[in-house]
């Protein structure tokens, strides 16, 4: 059967219906709902949309008093772009949008339309608070779209728009409005994330809360962001180790399963128990390598471990590397490292305490903290996908030397085992936390990766991972036709960048048997493109 | 009683059902917001025989959220069942230009087995294809509820016994049928929407797609529409 793997596919109303909250998210909601700002860092599918969403219809549910808007910033109509305002005031607009929508949604404005449509003389009455956002909106929207120069200084600034929302707030008698920033930082590049949580901060106000879902290893919060200070920080991390753990999986998959699926997994126990903890805390991963089962037993569920946990893991870890082209060999290291390195190293331990009959065994491992800055990076972009979770950074090993400890996730590990589901039991049992192999500062390992420049995900970077997108050929757009492509390149049209640059009139003139729509569809194939590297 | 004094009665009755749904109804607004958007996105539209049908589909939505204020539920019904068949017309005739041209010389009607045909209807698996590779699952689905809401719409239209109960024919706030009403509103909605981003979300720039932020609001969970608004993929 098929899960809903996104929160972004389920329907609004039923997302209380299929939420199971533990007292961890409880205690996430809580914050989200709290006036003080929020950001909530959670590794790819552990469930920040989800949490927001609950706290985003949980606030409207207990008051009318307040009012949540989502903003997913999933569209960047600005590739690329000089000034630094103008996107932070593309962000401001699309939240101001977002608002506006909220709300004629709620019912708290009238569009003009409407308000003209059975009356005559309403259109001049078009509400104020509409108008007012309406106007400043605008006034963003022509700063940074249009090809006129406009006056930042004449453009309405955060206090405009503050007292823009606290004016909506007295009108209708709101307290508060809440603004949900989905993949805050995800979509951005590094110079546009500072512009983000810059503005995460101005938009403080006593009727203004901003909340913001984040990813570990990929977020960079610039110099005026604190995020001890400026707001309160929430990990998701569902640790394998929880008494509750088990039993949260076990709801979370219930809700959505059907009557023959409990059913298996009543009957399989033992299976859906190594399931839930290969996925180490991730509900996505679970439902998928659930959903991905032929049948609800052990020959199935070990087929899917070792080939989910091998190798379909790497999927997301290996585009962050593909998203960030000067980021590409700093990502592939550390997925060498992990797979030829610190697994191994883990198996070896496992099986030296084995033969030794040993009640022992460990998922985890320990960095010197004084290893090489690039090792500490590469480790860092494993835990975006929750491949590795940093356990503590001040733990001491042999010689007292201190270093990081790191879990692997526990599907990795137990993937190499011939039959995971009837090892994975004994071998939970015996797992302790102070049981793990060591890196030290000078690990012949790290050999590889010295040569490699600590890279941060810096403009420079993106800018040369765009130009080598923008250089690739037309024959790479999946959305033209073999005809369309011949006609591009008769037209000297080679690259995604010259398509690019190329207006849609330009095309219609220039190549004979292209009119306005297929003018557009060719436009749009380049533009797809664009936004499927910005998206990620 | 005179005729005059009959009517100023009705009139204070129809006051007092308007009240109480004002107080009863769990979102007042919800009908002027679906409204609006189909406004909008009809704004975004080149052609103006469709923008045209558009705004009328959104004022019959208007004059329905306003008639059932009143507890005029049947011709609520009634006007959402015109916005419905007029929606996907105005979709339909977009690449049926023939009929378009009749309808407007008032030679043909709009037949609502042509809208929801199996083959030529713009909720069809060849009209997916045809305009938004990826809906054609999302599209049989819609059909499925399309079906399913002209035929409850129908009922009040044409007089179904059951809908003709005697206390149906008074004037009263009916906490039922105005719960219907919201429910069969954002039916009418949904399916006119999908409808509208299936035959021409593709063939937008991202400035039209930017002004229509309610779009991901209340079609994002269809992965192909969330995706074309640069959403995150489906797994």
């Amino acid at each position: 059967m098929a899960f809903y793997l996104r929160t972004e596919s389920i329907k609004s109303e039923e997302i209380m219906d299929l939420s199971v909250i533990n007292a961890s998210d409880e205690s996430t909601i809580a914050a989200l709902i709290s006036p003080e700002p929020c950001l909530i860092e959670g590794s790819r599918g552990t469930g920040k949309s989800f949490l927001m969403r609950v706290a985003e219809q949980r606030i409207e549910m207990h008051s009318n008093q307040s009012l949540s808007v989502f903003i997913s910033f999933n569209i960047s109509s600005l590739v690329t772009t000089n000034d630094p305002l103008q996107f932070y005031h593309w962000m401001l607009a699309k939240s101001l949008k977002g608002l506006i929508n909220k709300l004629r949604k709620k019912g708290l404005t009238v569009s003009p339309f409407a308000a003209s449509l059975l009356s005559n003389d309403e259109f001049s009455k078009e509400s104020d608070v509409e108008k007012d956002l309406k106007k400043i909106v605008r006034r963003f929207e022509d700063s940074y779209r249009g090809s006129n120069e406009v006056e930042i200084s004449n453009l309405p600034d955060i206090e405009d728009v503050k007292e823009a929302i606290e004016d909506i707030c007295s009108a209708n008698n709101l307290s508060r409005i809440y603004f949900f920033f989905d993949e805050a930082a995800h979509v951005f590049r590094p110079d546009q994330q500072r512009q983000f949580f810059s503005l995460f901060k101005d938009l403080r106000s006593p009727f203004i809360t901003c909340n913001a879902a984040i990813y570990p290893g990929v977020t960079y919060f610039g110099d005026s962001f604190e995020p001890n200070h400026d707001c309160t920080y929430k990990r998701i991390e569902r640790g394998i180790f929880e008494p509750d753990y088990l039993q949260y999986f076990r709801d979370i998959v219930n809700k959505q399963a059907d009557d023959n699926l409990k059913k298996a997994i009543d009957v399989q126990e033992s299976v859906f128990n190594c399931l839930a903890l290969s996925s180490g805390g991730n509900p996505r991963i679970l439902l998928r390598t659930i959903q991905d089962l032929e049948k609800v037993n052990s020959s199935s569920a070990n087929k899917e471990i070792k080939a989910f946990y091998r190798g379909k893991i790497w999927a997301e870890h290996t585009e962050l590397g593909e998203k960030y082209a000067g980021h590409k060999s700093i990502v592939d290291w550390g997925r060498d490292f992990l797979e030829s390195q610190v697994i191994p190293a883990i198996e070896a331990y496992n099986d030296s305490r084995r033969s030794n009959n040993s009640e022992e065994a460990t998922i985890f491992f320990w960095i010197h903290k004084d290893c090489p800055a690039s090792v500490k990076e590469a480790l860092r972009l494993l835990t975006y996908t929750g491949i590795i979770r940093k356990v503590d950074s001040s733990v001491r090993a042999t010689r007292s030397q201190l270093g990081a400890r790191y879990e692997v996730k526990y599907g990795c590990v137990l993937s190499s085992d011939s039959s995971p589901t009837a090892e994975s039991a004994s071998f939970f049992s015996k797992i302790s936390l102070k049981k793990f192999p060591e890196f030290g500062k000078n690990h012949p390992a790290y050999s590889d990766v010295r040569d490699i420049e600590t890279h941060i995900l810096t403009d420079q970077q993106y800018l040369s991972a765009l130009q080598s997108m923008l250089q690739k050929p037309v024959d790479v757009l999946p959305l033209l036709t073999e005809w369309q492509k011949d006609k591009l390149k008769s037209a000297n049209i080679f690259t995604i960048e010259q398509l690019h640059l190329n207006s849609e009139e330009d095309l219609i003139e220039s190549i004979y048997g292209v009119g306005p729509a297929r003018a557009r569809t060719i436009k749009n194939a380049a533009t797809a493109e664009l936004l499927e590297y910005l998206s990620g | 009683m005179d005729a005059k004094q009959h009517l100023e009665s009705l009139r204070s009755s129809l006051n007092e059902i308007f009240d109480q749904s004002l107080i009863n109804r769990g979102n007042i607004g919800s009908s002027h917001y679906y409204s609006s958007c189909i406004y909008d996105f009809a704004q975004n539209i080149a052609s103006d025989d469709e923008r045209k049908i558009l705004e009328t589909v959104a004022a019959q939505i208007e004059s329905a959220a306003l008639i059932s204020a009143f507890g005029l539920y049947r011709q609520a019904f009634a006007s959402l069942r015109l916005a419905l068949e007029m929606g996907l017309g105005a979709v339909y005739f977009s690449i049926h230009r023939l009929e378009l041209n009749e309808w407007q010389d008032g030679k043909a009607d709009i037949k609502w087995s042509q809208l929801i045909d199996d083959e030529r209807g713009v909720l069809s698996k060849r009209f997916a294809d045809a305009f938004f590779k990826g809906l054609a699952d999302e599209s049989r689905l819609q059909k499925e509820a399309a079906s399913r809401v002209y035929r409850k719409l129908s009922e009040f239209v044409h007089g179904n016994y059951e809908t003709w109960r005697p206390e149906g024919l008074t004037l009263s706030y009916q906490q039922e049928l105005d719960s219907e009403y919201e429910l069969l509103c954002k039916a009418v909605f949904d399916i006119i929407m999908f409808s509208l981003c299936c035959r021409y979300l593709k063939s937008m720039n991202a400035e039209e797609l930017d002004t229509m932020s309610f779009i991901e609001v209340e079609l994002g969970h269809i992965a192909p529409i969330r995706e074309a608004l640069g959403g995150p993929k489906d797994l």
